[in-house]
């Protein structure tokens, strides 16, 4: 799901041209996460049934649903929803992976071999249907959804972290360190981590744009979190029937998701720019 | 007589901030004639052959007029000077099995352009004939594969080679085979520009030389009288920096027990594929043991072995007091800090990303009580190090100042023996010269013994007490 995001990314070619696209927008995005709420208090669950698909006023700047909640405080209020929820699923994810691959890379032998087979395995499962196979059976909700995703997520950092690290083991430096009798705790931390979290970053931002993408299409089956939970995702299915009558409250969610997919994935671009040019050096 | 191959009138190449890095070179190479250009790292003798070819990077700027075989052009239009590729001008790669197109056969590369009956013979005179001329590149060793370039510069046109360091890191045999290789071309009419660091190049290959340094050429004339009376300081300070020339060195004739025993060793990298089979030495305190031989035949693996870092298959290693590093792994973790290794690529030495100052920081706990207030001062006075130097990166700091902060490092852990992989062969040789020198003294005043891999036999001879050869 993140190659074809990628890819577009890569048609834009914003990143190129504006490095500061993808940083920016992502300011933007977790900003009206944070201040949404407090900026627009209305209750995102109060229904009026006497004012249903209402088209933009005054009281209602996005219109209302098929049960009059107000579209606006809906969206506003799914940010931290999708986007919060995505961002600790792909912390949490990460973290996991990377532990489990510096160990992998460091131990070596029989470790390395049961680690990075029980990786290959869960790779070998495509991501949003191990979510789903997961999610279904627990039934829908938060939790369930939390694990499966981060169980999908996992993986992708666990060969990037195992193999950034494989490379920097084997560097002299390394070597004189050994050498010299330091700990190889202190070693991995101080030489092996830092090349590894530079790759971990660009591929965690990658990550959040998938993520919401998987939360949304779940959330769209229905086996992500429930109505009346103003998610994204649950909000395009709620308001597909209603296409006709009411296209702009149905293009909001899709276009929030749109936007922060990408924001994601140009500030994504725009790290790893900045890494293989070398300016950051952690 | 035609027009000279290669005339440079004026040639300048500023960065961008202006700074000259060639400042006013003039050079003139007669048609089918040779010119050795020496320099050390950073002198910009890469630049004048990148300049030649049309290949200066984009950051930089060139002026002045380059001309090749009467062909003019302005040293900065680029476009002009690379349409004189293949028809004028031709490089000689430094990686010779890479510039091969490895899909096709060696003879199939070379008739395309040239026609079968050219190629064949282009072939036969580098001596690759029959099975190697059908062979595909990648079957080619580095040698024949030099010889497939050779042969693919007699079928072009152009009367102008231009070889960059065509002996960076081969070993004395094939340093030999390159030059007759190089000069064999002379002989079929090709003007050759060959830009090296290494002395035994311009000697070969004759004619003229011109040497450079800081962007400005220091002194030129035909090779016999630059180097055998040259006329300009650096270029005899040069000269004498070669391991040959050196002063024989007082032997050490200590009796004391050897740090260092290996007996019988065998090793490889698995147990199927064997390097070496018993191979035994002893290092006494301050004796300096060299350990030379081709390329792949396991002289960092064996310095790997005796440090305790690579398991040997058969026969014994045995640290001081006769501990077995492999069978004994308290003895390892308590004699560590005393068998130390010098890197071959000091910059990688260090971490990339963290201050030196940082670095030395972090071997605290391992290091003896005040180490690092008290001696690492005196010892960084002792390599004639600025005490400053160490707020940069190691990427920010010369190779030479790399190796001797990677001996200091070293010398903070008080060891009995190190064994330095081919600590110099990055180095210009100036700064080798400066390198080994003080690992030779240290070795004799701290009573170290040291291993010296090399695959420079000049040099072993000049400082070693005692070589083995794999």
């Amino acid at each position: 799901m993140s190659e074809i995001a990628r890819s577009v990314a890569d048609t834009v070619r914003t990143g190129q041209r504006l490095p500061w696209a993808g940083p920016a927008l992502i300011l933007a995005v977790v900003l009206i996460m944070i201040l949404g709420p407090r900026v627009w208090p209305v209750s995102p669950t109060a229904q009026n049934l006497l004012d249903t698909l209402a088209g933009p006023s005054l009281a209602h700047p996005l219109g209302t649903d098929h049960i009059g909640r107000d579209i606006l405080a809906r969206v506003v209020h799914g940010a931290p929803l999708s986007l919060g929820f995505a961002l600790l699923v792909v912390a949490i994810g990460a973290a996991i992976g990377v532990v489990l691959g510096l160990v992998a890379a460091e131990r070596g032998g029989l470790i390395d071999i049961l680690i990075m087979r029980f990786t290959d395995l869960m790779l070998a499962f495509p991501g949003v249907l191990l979510a789903l196979l997961f999610a279904g059976f627990m039934g829908g909700g938060m939790v369930p959804l939390f694990v499966a995703l981060t169980i999908t997520l996992w993986p992708q950092f666990a060969r990037m972290a195992r193999a950034i690290a494989l490379q920097t083991l084997a560097e002299p430096h390394v070597e004189a360190s050994r050498l010299a009798g330091l700990p190889p705790a202190a070693i991995l931390a101080r030489q092996v981590l830092p090349p590894v979290l530079q790759q971990t970053v660009v591929l965690a931002a990658f990550s959040v744009g998938g993520t919401i993408l998987t939360i949304s299409s779940l959330g769209f089956l229905g086996l992500g979190m429930q109505p009346p939970t103003p998610e994204w995702g649950a909000m395009i299915t709620e308001l597909l029937p209603y296409i006709h009558q009411a296209p702009l409250q149905l293009a909001a969610p899709c276009l929030c998701i749109f936007v922060t997919v990408l924001a994601f994935m140009l500030g994504g671009e725009a790290f790893a720019r900045r890494a293989m040019r070398g300016e950051h050096a952690p | 007589m035609s027009a000279p191959a290669l005339v440079i009138r004026g040639l300048v190449v500023r960065d961008r901030q202006g700074h000259g890095l060639v400042r006013g070179v003039d050079l003139t190479l007669p048609a089918g004639g040779i010119l050795t250009l020496i320099g050390e790292t950073g002198s910009g003798k890469s630049l004048i052959a990148q300049a030649v070819m049309g290949l200066l990077p984009d950051e930089l700027r060139a002026e002045g007029a380059i001309s090749v075989a009467g062909r003019e052009a302005e040293a900065g239009d680029k476009p002009a000077l690379r349409r004189l590729w293949a028809t004028h001008t031709m490089v000689l790669p430094q990686e010779p099995s890479a510039a091969l197109d490895p899909t096709m056969r060696l003879l199939s590369q070379l008739a395309e352009t040239a026609g079968k009956t050219n190629a064949t013979s282009a072939l036969d005179a580098v001596e690759l004939s029959g099975a190697a001329a059908r062979a595909w590149p990648h079957a080619l060793s580095g040698g024949m594969a030099q010889r497939g370039l050779a042969a693919m510069a007699l079928v072009s046109n152009a009367p102008l080679l231009v070889a960059d360091e065509p002996t960076k890191g081969l070993d004395d045999e094939r340093v030999g085979i390159a030059i007759r290789l190089l000069a064999s071309l002379r002989d079929r009419g090709k003007a050759l520009l060959a830009i090296t660091h290494d002395l035994r190049v311009a000697r070969g290959l004759g004619s003229a030389v011109a040497v450079i340094r800081d962007g400005v050429i220091v002194e030129q004339g035909s090779a016999e009288a630059v180097l055998s009376t040259p006329t300009h300081a650096y270029t005899r300070a040069w000269l004498e920096a070669e391991p040959a020339r050196w002063p024989p060195r007082p032997r050490s004739a200590a009796a004391q027990h050897p740090v260092l025993v290996c007996e019988q060793v065998g090793f490889g990298y698995t147990p199927r594929e064997r390097l070496a089979e018993r191979v035994s030495l002893s290092l006494r305190p301050g004796e300096i043991v060299g350990l030379c031989g081709v390329s792949g035949r396991g002289k960092t693996t064996l310095g790997n072995v005796l440090l305790g870092l690579h398991r040997p298959h058969a026969g014994t290693v045995k640290w001081i007091g006769g501990a077995d590093p492999y069978a004994d792994p308290p003895a390892q973790r308590r004699l560590r800090r005393q068998y130390q290794k010098l890197h071959q690529d000091p910059v990688r030495a260090f971490v990339p990303f963290r201050s030196l100052a940082r670095q030395f920081a972090d071997l605290k706990p391992v290091l003896p009580p005040r180490a690092l207030s008290d001696r690492l001062p005196e010892l960084l006075d002792r390599v004639r190090i600025k005490p400053s130097l160490l707020a940069r990166k190691p990427a920010e700091i010369s190779g030479g100042e790399a190796q001797r902060l990677a001996i200091v490092r070293l010398l903070l852990l008080e060891p009995r023996v190190i064994v330095a992989d081919e600590p110099t062969s990055r180095l210009d040789p100036i700064v080798q010269r400066e390198v080994i020198e003080l690992l030779t003294e240290l070795a004799r005043t701290r009573n170290l013994g040291l291993i010296l891999i090399s695959h420079d036999q000049a040099l072993l001879d000049a400082v070693t007490d005692g070589e083995l050869l794999l």
